[in-house]
């Protein structure tokens, strides 16, 4: 396979969105066709790459021209990872919309927008230009605006505008870090930066430090990081289910945990900068406790996934402010376990709502006498994201409290051991809400009103099916994923951009 | 330097007016505007291409697009309007004012190294190379910006199961904050 094809990636989605128009006027159902090939196509040949960059460690795409400014592609173990989780669940998500979205219509719109958010997903992994990788963010993040909308309901529109505004603001923020490493270094090409900024070209730590926080705060945004996360709370509820669970699953981490790592870790080398790593940790323990606490007072089923998507992301958070290796293995692997445990609540929480018509946890109940697959796959989502073994999230939630305890122990500075204990305590609160929703939605009588609800049909219950099992299958086959996929990746981040 | 503040002045008074005002007719001759100021100081940094860009597509092509999309709409009645107002103007206002501290924090943490030339200075490339050979990926993802673009408006404009035509599914709902979300579900 020739290297050029990690153009795929991007290419392959925007030329599917730019056919659906014609595609979808054809014949019905053609469009999820072309939708769900485009998805699967990906998926495969991200798999394919596996094997590559195992043996070559990574492969770059370099246009024409001087290095300093010709835009480079570049897959390497960190992107490979990301590039399969973004494909994966994008792939489950719209194989639910094929039947979640009729109600809605104008499906191939839908479908359109939904392949250029992954495109620009796909873009923001493989770019290592930071004004390719600005780009990429917009197109990912003009489609979600449009997508969170895309019921037409007050609450959607509202939802979308405040999005809209504040990922702006956050967007302007990265334009501005990125003009001002350019100003510094005459480069945009990541590898060229990191060179340059390691040999003090940007005034030094206080020039550096500057530039960290605008980053940082550009991506705490991205990611609604407490005290970001005044979108979110509206964005994730009011989208169609299955965007909510891309959005939640792996926009994320694409927008956000990704770029944040990369830029800081790889570009920067905030390693140098412990007073950034100290603020990494303090905005993730944040999240954690102000999310999960939130989270718990909440009876909307899909605000109580989004605040539990705030407490999760500080997780992450807080294992990259740790900035040890192990605490990178911790974070990349609740990467990947948030994005199939989360996206599995949220295509729950919808197979809940299609059936109930409410999303109100109090109005539910007993639920799972006649919808057994939707309440078996929410409580195996519950359990891989509350950290019970052997699911998923018990190891990547343990191996980032052991990497704050080691670091604790080799610095001797006593905030580590705090930030563990509390990050096991909150994991006991995120249990807790968890337990709330299943004994609410799933459990106990069953009421009167939903006698008649049905369980969902084959293409709804199908990627729920496959997620619940992918969060059980991801922890068993942790010491695999581990040599395969996430050591490589989490070896990327402990140095500079080497190419 | 005076007529660069000048000019500073109109783009960040004319995005303001762009968001605040009701009238969508207006706000869009306020984003020209400001489009228009902005064109004005690429030129003066000696960016014609930028500067041309910005005049043609910022306060041209947009603004037709815009006006055209404007012509599809129905005005809103006052009383629906009233109620969003408040996060219209508030939100707009708290991210410009958080947009200007943190870009004068720039100005003052970084003057003596932003008025030094970087000493990398790129080597000179034709405008048609640069945008054609060494950047089209560039190229490719603005083509995805705007292909979303496209599929937002055709998508929020629907009839088909959107707010200004007829729903596939009419059954009645209750309109409880935790129902009245993303779909036309029964």
């Amino acid at each position: 396979m020739s290297v050029t094809s990690i153009l795929i990636f991007v290419f392959l989605p925007i030329a599917g969105a730019a056919l659906m128009p014609v595609i979808g006027k054809t014949k019905e159902g053609l469009a999820d066709v072309l939708a769900l090939a485009v998805a699967a196509g990906l998926l495969a040949i991200g798999i394919t790459y596996i094997g590559q960059v195992r043996d070559y460690g990574s492969i770059s795409f370099q246009l024409p021209g001087t290095l300093p400014f010709a835009q480079t592609l570049y897959l390497d173990s960190l992107s490979l990872l990301l590039l399969l989780v973004i494909s994966t669940v994008t792939l489950f998500a719209l194989i639910y919309s094929v039947e979640y979205m009729k109600t809605y219509g104008s499906k191939a719109r839908y479908y359109a927008l939904f392949l250029l958010m992954i495109a620009g997903m796909n873009g923001i992994v493989l770019s290592h230009d930071l004004f390719g990788l600005y780009v990429f963010l917009e197109v990912a993040a003009c489609s979600s605006y449009a997508l969170v909308a895309f019921g037409l309901r007050k609450p959607g529109l509202e939802a979308a505008f405040k999005y809209l505004l504040l990922s702006s603001a956050a967007s302007a923020l990265l334009l501005l870090g990125i003009a001002l490493v350019y100003s510094q270094t005459g480069s945009l090409d990541m590898k060229t930066v990191s060179d340059m900024l390691a040999a003090g070209v940007a005034g030094g730590n206080r020039g550096l430090l500057f530039i960290s926080t605008l980053f940082l705060v550009t991506f705490c945004f991205k990611m609604a990081i407490v005290p970001f996360h005044a979108w979110l709370p509206d964005a994730y509820p009011s989208a169609p289910t299955p965007v909510s669970a891309a959005m939640a699953g792996v926009l994320s981490k694409a927008a956000g945990v990704y770029v944040m790592a990369r830029i800081l870790y790889n570009v920067i080398g905030i390693q140098s900068l412990p007073r950034v790593g100290q603020a990494l940790m303090a905005l993730g323990v944040l999240s954690i406790v102000i999310g999960s606490i939130l989270a718990l007072v909440q009876t909307d089923y899909k605000r109580l996934l989004a605040y539990s998507s705030v407490a999760q992301l500080g997780y992450i958070v807080l294992a990259l402010g740790i900035g040890t290796p192990l605490a990178f293995v911790g974070a990349l692997y609740h990467v990947v376990n948030h994005a199939t445990s989360k996206s599995l609540l949220f295509l729950s929480a919808g197979a809940a709502q299609r059936a109930t018509g409410t999303r109100d946890l109090n109005r539910m109940g007993g639920l799972g006498k006649r919808m057994p697959v939707t309440a078996t796959c929410s409580v195996f989502g519950s359990m891989a994201i509350s950290g019970v073994p052997p699911f998923n999230g018990f190891f990547s939630k343990a191996i980032i409290v052991i990497a704050a305890v080691s670091a604790g122990m080799a610095t001797g500075n006593p905030v580590y051991f705090v930030y563990a204990l509390i990050a096991v305590l909150m994991s006991l609160l995120t249990l807790a809400y968890f337990l709330k929703v299943q004994r609410k939605a799933f459990f106990g009588l069953l009421k009167d009103e939903f006698a008649k609800v049905k369980e969902v049909g084959f293409a709804m219950s199908f990627p729920m099916v496959a997620l619940a099992l992918l969060c059980l299958g991801l922890g068993i086959s942790f010491p695999w994923l581990y040599t395969l996929l996430l050591r490589p990746a989490g070896t990327v981040l402990t140095s500079l951009l080497v190419r | 330097m005076t007529l660069h503040m000048v000019l500073l002045a109109v783009i960040v008074l004319g995005a303001l007016l762009a968001v605040l005002l009701t009238d969508l007719l207006r706000a869009t001759i306020s984003l020209a505007l400001a489009s228009v100021a902005l064109s004005i100081i690429f030129f003066q940094f000696g960016v014609p291409y930028a500067a041309a860009f910005e005049l043609s597509v910022g306060a041209g092509l947009v603004m037709v697009l815009l006006v055209s999309a404007i012509g599809l709409t129905r005005r809103t009645p006052p009383e629906q309007e009233e109620r969003g107002k408040s996060l219209v103007v508030i939100i707009p206002i708290l991210a410009l004012i958080a947009v200007a501290v943190i870009d004068i924090a720039a100005f003052v943490t970084l003057n003596s190294q932003l008025r030094t030339p970087s000493p990398y200075a790129l080597t000179p490339t034709s405008f048609s190379e640069t945008l054609w050979q060494i950047r089209w990926v560039d190229i490719l993802a603005q083509l995805g910006i705007v292909l979303a673009g496209v599929f937002a408006v055709l998508a929020l404009f629907r009839k088909e199961g959107g707010l200004t035509g007829t729903p596939r599914d009419e059954s009645p709902r209750d309109e409880s904050p935790a129902d009245s979300e993303d779909s036309l579900e029964s």
